[in-house]
């Protein structure tokens, strides 16, 4: 199965042959969980997305008019996927407007920095940071920079996940870089300034 | 010179490792060109560097990624396990497709039939009376038979003759139609055709007698009409024009009810004579 293109596994998956669609979720697990998880935030919510992108894309295998476009095709129903899981998120939100259970941020927290002790000075106010900048972007400007940084898409993957052009999506995660130098170079120069202090 | 955006552009996909050979070429021609630039990519490459380094999510680890199949396929039984019965899940049954249209006529064609007869219903047209129709009346005395009698008759004549007119005009039409159909059935359809053919010329026969008893024949023969009729609606397959014919001629029928036409005459004498 590893030898065959994506369209031949779609064709051979419609023809009830599961493990050619267990071979196509194998190709696009890892970009499918990581998509819903630069957009939804949590392994729980990124987990549950993949979990039903893979039960849709078997309901809707047979409207794919072009079988070898597989790819930007589930990467699509997986951005579409976590963007409803968001805005569920966001109705369920706590009373006192806790961004609890649906922000990126708050699933990382504990994930870094490592045991670096450099890192470990300076994680916390940048981090801190990096989480109110990118948390405050628009959201066409976050997800096309989640996408790219967490997911690691193409900006063509990307484009087509947000049905826009390649040329927005740049756009978008130029103006997104851009905030968070504005707002992180200070930051970056203090800490620099504090290590250099401490190194001597 | 070149755009800010298409810089902007070049800018992003060096950052991200998607700039081709010769776009690269172009970018560090650009920066090398003009500072305010190249401080502009430099500070935003090293904002990325800072941010590739916090913002991190961890793998979930191969054991996990090992069990997504089994997870999904686990997910998958329980909810075809959980799923209705088939029964109440009819229209993803394949042979249902495959009849939807024929289903759909179907169930137009009832619902038109009940509209029909819930129509009737509220139109206030009574059903015939059951048994003898002038039971009901057999108590009523009153003068002057004869002279009902004639009233009666003329206005039987009357109706019959219109009603006759009327339904010989779709008679006529019925036997254009030619439906396509089997043999055997084609064979039932001429022969009914034929029996119709020879009540429509009793009741021409009929038509100069005015007495009761031919009347009551008149009626009969209409009754056997019917039923005739409705024999030639049950062939199998009718085609749309051959039922849509039936049951106009099935109407005008109904218009020559005799029995009901009688009460009517009865009603209106007694109450011209009081």
């Amino acid at each position: 199965m590893k030898h065959l293109s994506d369209a031949e596994l779609v064709a051979r998956a419609l023809n009830d042959q599961m493990q050619a669609f267990q071979e196509l979720i194998d190709r696009y697990k890892k970009k499918i969980y990581y998509t819903a998880r630069g957009v939804v935030g949590t392994h729980q919510d990124a987990e549950d997305v993949l979990q039903d992108v893979m039960l849709q894309a078997l309901r809707s295998l047979k409207k794919l008019r072009q079988p070898e476009g597989f790819g930007p095709w589930i990467v699509r129903i997986a951005f579409n996927r976590s963007i409803d899981i968001k805005r569920k998120r966001k109705r369920e939100v706590l009373p006192d407007n806790s961004d609890e259970g649906f922000d990126f941020f708050s699933s990382i927290r504990n994930e870094n920095p490592g045991s670096d002790p450099e890192r470990l000075l300076n994680s916390s106010d940048i981090s801190t940071g990096i989480q109110k900048v990118v948390r405050d972007l628009p959201d066409s400007q976050k997800n096309a920079f989640l996408l790219k940084h967490i997911a690691s898409l193409s900006i063509k993957e990307i484009a087509m996940a947000m049905n826009c052009t390649e040329s927005t999506v740049k756009t978008n995660i130029y103006r997104a870089v851009q905030k968070l130098r504005d707002e992180l170079s200070p930051l970056v120069k203090e800490k620099q300034t504090q290590i250099g202090v401490l190194g001597a | 010179m070149k755009k800010a955006r298409d810089i902007e552009s070049l800018i992003i996909d060096e950052l991200f490792d998607e700039c081709s050979s010769s776009d690269k070429a172009e970018l560090d021609s650009i920066l090398e060109n003009d500072s305010a630039r190249r401080e502009e990519f430099n500070s935003i490459k090293e904002t990325m560097d800072v941010v590739s380094r916090e913002l991190k999510v961890n793998d979930p680890g191969e054991e996990y990624w090992d069990n997504v199949w089994d997870t999904f396929r686990n997910r998958v039984l329980v909810e075809e396990r959980e799923a209705k019965p088939s029964l109440f899940r009819f229209d993803q049954m394949a042979w249902v497709q495959f009849w939807k249209p024929a289903l759909q006529i179907g169930v137009v064609a009832i619902m038109l039939v009940l509209g029909i007869f819930i129509g009737k219903q509220l139109s206030g047209v009574s059903a015939p009376a059951e048994g003898d129709p002038d039971s009901t009346y057999s108590d009523i005395t009153y003068p002057y038979q004869e002279e009902i009698a004639r009233k009666k008759n003329e206005y039987m004549l009357g109706v019959a003759d219109s009603s006759l007119n009327e339904s010989r005009d779709i008679i006529d039409s019925f036997m254009e139609v030619n439906p396509d159909q089997s043999i055997s059935d084609i064979d039932r359809f001429t022969q009914q055709q034929d029996k119709m053919g020879r009540i429509l010329e009793d009741l021409t026969l009929l038509r100069a007698s005015s007495d009761d008893i031919q009347l009551q024949r008149y009626s009969n023969l209409f009754d056997e009409l019917e039923i005739v009729l409705g024999e030639i609606a049950t062939l199998k397959g009718d085609p749309m024009q051959l039922q849509y014919e039936v049951r106009s001629l099935q109407e005008g029928i109904r218009e020559l009810n005799l029995r009901e036409r009688l009460k009517e005459v009865r009603f209106q004498t007694v109450n011209d004579r009081r």
